[in-house]
């Protein structure tokens, strides 16, 4: 009964001339679950968006199931609403709904069921409850969406996608906050709906589900189609090597950095932390001059980890020591007179000041050393210049605006903030996100030659090439623990991507 | 300096399209056209009221104006730090009444001077400081905390006064808002240019200028580099309090004692000024003379508009217009950036 409902053909779409997508394929039979998987930056995301209309496709044709005649159709989807009109439905890993309304509210906003110009509220909640019932959801239709907990919301979000009768259901990591009886409810509710002919899509990155719940497994890389996979006849070592692919130049820099030098100093260590709501313990060590590469998908705790180290988030187990020395930070402002600093991963959001000059945001954190009063002016711009020509900065002058610079020249100014403090611990959160390839290259001699100059750096990528050019040795995480922790030494990016996703 | 610095640098760092320069060319030449314009405005009114009425154009009359913006700007310069951080105080005209009210009854029962005035001053700073407290510990919108504090302070005021006013007489005391310096000119408006002078080398010469800006821009990103935004908010308030402080004293020794209705409206003079002189709501933008030839294009109008005769309703729909009038102007030049 392999029923088609959906064809995505050749989609391709482009940011500001980046290629996102090109010409990737995708279908969904009735009642089946179908699972896209790739590695972050792959092209998951966009996809699905695509297809509940967030963004409008370059190229490509999109075809959908006449509910009438049973025959797929051409259409096109050119807004969210136009995509719940045709059954399509996305439920987020953060959900959307308002906290301050009802279940029953937040499940018809915009539908409203209607008698005579008033609010129908009895149809409503009639209809919520038979709702409730086929996500297995056991609460009134008069609860506030504020007392239900993640799971319970993420059900009354599926609740609301079977109302627009959703024939088609996008579930993006949909147990990356629920626990294992959460878990076990949701694919019985993920069961009944295939049951009841409702196709899924579902993104994860837990390879022991797909092989649970799926029934066939697409796989993208950088963009790009690799393959449509039935899951009873694949296992996970096709499924990595697929998302991977073979990259003769990534495997020659399949360096031996690891064995590069013998670390004696213990630069920073912490001990038996834990990362949000997760609950096992990560002990992590960096030496003097060493780079370390922290690998982990979405929701592996990664960034929220560095977070912790840099006294954004308070630590909540565990602690923390410099140079053998326990020590406390409570914010940023500490971490850095600890000699610790972090280059965040959103640049525009925690980077910089937009609008002032590339001088004011390399100086931000230095000026506190320099005198109070302006005549400090020309210090100021000795710094700014000596940073723009040490790590080549782009610029007509250190008077320009940060804002008007390319993505990899912001990030050299705000690395170059970072290292205008002198720090002993680097943390470096996605380096290279958002940079193009030259200045890349660049940021990686920039990352060795802080190492050289015995600096301890711990870099967090999700770009596995990345990872194992430049790091010494190799962390990997997942569900905010420890999975892998040895030196890049013949590693591969299957070992750490099955580590990565165990 | 700019120069040297290009010359300094090897040829690859240069990689800047000559389109990309014009570009910041253009960007430069706008803001200094923004600020000419800021001033031609008030120049162009100048003209205007000169040649409309017999009495504008004299040294009295230009004497009587700057007196007359001295308060606000002195309040002005306040609100502006207050903007730059993307905050906004609402509270400016009910603290005229509570500091003039607290200071006066000060008087009434030392009949110390000295001490008069540092009640008031005292008073404005730690008002100041709740203000900047609640608004930046309790993550409240600095438009909720002082919208409370606006009504407090005027509540009080009413309160303790019975809605009467109580009088201050004493030479001592008045001279701040009536006397002259040198017999020509007024001492608020002697206040007025050091407050102006004062602020200018805070916002501009120091580090502590920097973080406000920086604050204003990114206040995340301003955590995220290690500086404590919450204490650069509370120091921001209390320097404004002390601010209003200093004008209560005035507006009191100008009409001999403390109204428990003075002040009506006082902020949104304040606010219109510091927006008229091109400072962004939103934060991270705007300068500190702006702030002053805002003040003085409200205090031009009003007086010319008062001298052709023109009903102080009528006044308030033409300020109204103006405000309008010149945030289109400054989204606009916004866009095409």
């Amino acid at each position: 009964m392999s029923e088609e409902v959906l064809q995505m053909q050749n989609i391709s779409k482009s940011f500001s001339s980046v290629k996102i997508l090109e010409k990737v394929n995708f279908d969904l039979n009735k009642g089946e679950v179908h699972v896209l998987i790739g590695e972050n930056g792959a092209g998951k995301s966009t996809l699905m968006k695509i297809l509940t209309g967030v963004y409008p496709k370059d190229e490509g044709e999109i075809l959908l199931e006449n509910k009438e005649s049973g025959l797929l159709e051409p259409i096109e989807i050119p807004n969210p609403n136009a995509a719940i009109q045709l059954g399509i439905n996305m439920v987020f890993q953060e959900t959307n709904l308002l906290e301050e309304m009802t279940v029953a509210e937040n499940i018809f906003i915009g539908y409203e069921p209607t008698k005579n110009g008033f609010l129908d509220k009895k149809a409503m909640y009639n209809q919520t409850v038979e709702l409730l019932k086929r996500v297995h959801l056991n609460i009134s239709p008069n609860a506030l969406v504020s007392s239900l907990t993640a799971a319970q919301r993420q059900s009354v979000e599926i609740a609301k996608s079977l109302s627009h009768n959703g024939r088609i259901l996008i579930l993006d990591e949909p147990t990356s906050s629920l626990s294992e009886r959460e878990v076990r409810t949701l694919f019985a509710i993920i069961a009944d709906l295939k049951a009841q002919g409702v196709s899924i899509v579902y993104i994860s990155h837990r390879m022991e589900e797909l092989f649970e719940i799926g029934d066939r497994i697409t796989v993208l890389r950088d963009g790009t189609f690799v393959g449509t996979l039935n899951v009873r006849e694949t296992n996970e070592e096709e499924i990595v090597s697929m998302m991977i692919g073979r990259k003769l130049e990534d495997t020659q820099n399949n360096s031996n950095r690891g064995k590069r030098i013998n670390y004696s100093k213990v630069a920073f260590e912490c001990k038996n932390v834990t990362i949000g709501d997760f609950k096992d313990k990560v002990d992590l060590k960096i030496h003097s001059g060493e780079i370390v590469g922290l690998y982990g998908l979405v929701g592996s705790g990664r960034s929220e980890l560095a977070q912790i180290f840099y006294g954004i988030d308070p630590i909540q187990k565990g602690t923390v020591e410099k140079a053998g020395k326990k020590i406390s930070i409570r914010n940023p402002e500490q971490a850095i007179k600890h000699g610790i600093a972090l280059l965040s991963e959103d640049r525009k959001k925690y980077g910089f000041i937009p609008g002032k000059s590339i001088r004011d945001n390399i100086v931000l954190m230095k000026l506190r050393e320099l005198s109070y009063f302006r005549p400090s002016l020309k210090e100021e711009t000795d710094i700014a210049v000596k940073y723009m020509n040490e790590l080549k900065v782009a610029a007509s002058s250190e008077h320009q605006s940060i804002s008007s610079l390319s993505g990899g020249n912001q990030q050299k100014v705000v690395l170059s903030k970072i290292l205008a403090m002198n720090p002993d611990i680097l943390i470096l959160d996605e380096p290279t996100r958002g940079v193009d390839v030259g200045a890349k290259a660049e940021i990686y001699d920039i990352i060795y030659e802080l190492a050289e100059s015995g600096k301890a750096i711990l870099m967090i990528s999700s770009d596995l090439p990345e990872i194992l050019r430049v790091s010494d040795r190799v962390v990997v995480m997942h569900d905010g623990s420890i999975k892998m922790d040895e030196a890049n030494v013949d590693l591969s990016q299957e070992k750490i991507l099955q580590a990565a996703l165990s | 300096m700019a120069q040297q610095v290009l010359a300094n640098k090897t040829k690859e760092t240069i990689d800047i399209s000559s389109e990309q320069a014009k570009l910041i060319k253009k960007n430069k030449r706008k803001e200094i056209l923004r600020q000419f314009s800021l001033l031609s405005i008030l120049v162009l009114l100048i003209i205007l009221f000169s040649v409309t009425t017999a009495s504008f154009f004299s040294v009295d009359n230009f004497t009587n104006i700057l007196r007359q913006v001295a308060v606000t700007t002195i309040a002005a310069i306040g609100v502006f730090m207050i903007i730059l951080l993307g905050d906004i105080d609402l509270s400016v005209g009910s603290l005229y009444a509570l500091i003039g009210v607290m200071a006066a009854f000060v008087w009434q029962g030392t009949g110390n001077t000295v001490l008069t005035l540092l009640t008031a001053l005292a008073a404005g700073a730690i008002i100041g400081f709740g203000n900047g407290f609640i608004t930046a510990k309790g993550k409240i919108p600095a438009f909720v905390t002082t919208l409370a504090t606006m009504g407090i302070a005027r509540g009080i005021a009413y309160i303790v006064t019975s809605g009467s006013p109580i009088g201050i007489v004493e030479p001592g005391f008045t001279i701040f808002g009536t006397g002259y310096v040198g017999g020509i000119i007024p001492v608020p408006v002697v206040i007025m240019i050091v407050v102006f002078i004062l602020g200018s080398i805070l916002i501009n010469n120091t580090r502590f200028g920097r973080y406000i800006y920086a604050v204003g821009g990114n206040a995340q990103a301003s955590h995220w580099s290690g500086l404590n935004t919450n204490k650069i908010r509370i120091i921001v308030f209390t320097i404004a309090g002390l601010l209003y402080g200093l004008s209560s004293i005035i507006l009191a020794g100008r009409l001999g004692g403390a109204l428990p209705t003075a002040g009506q409206g006082a902020e949104m003079d304040a606010i219109t000024a510091v927006i008229l002189g091109g400072t962004s709501l939103s934060g991270g933008k705007g300068k500190i003379s702006g702030v002053l030839i805002g003040c003085l294009i409200i205090g031009v109008l009003n007086n010319g508009l008062d001298l052709i005769g023109l009903s102080s309703y009528w006044q308030q729909v033409i300020k109204g217009i103006i405000i309008i009038a010149a945030v289109l102007y400054d989204t606009k030049s916004k866009n095409k950036n």
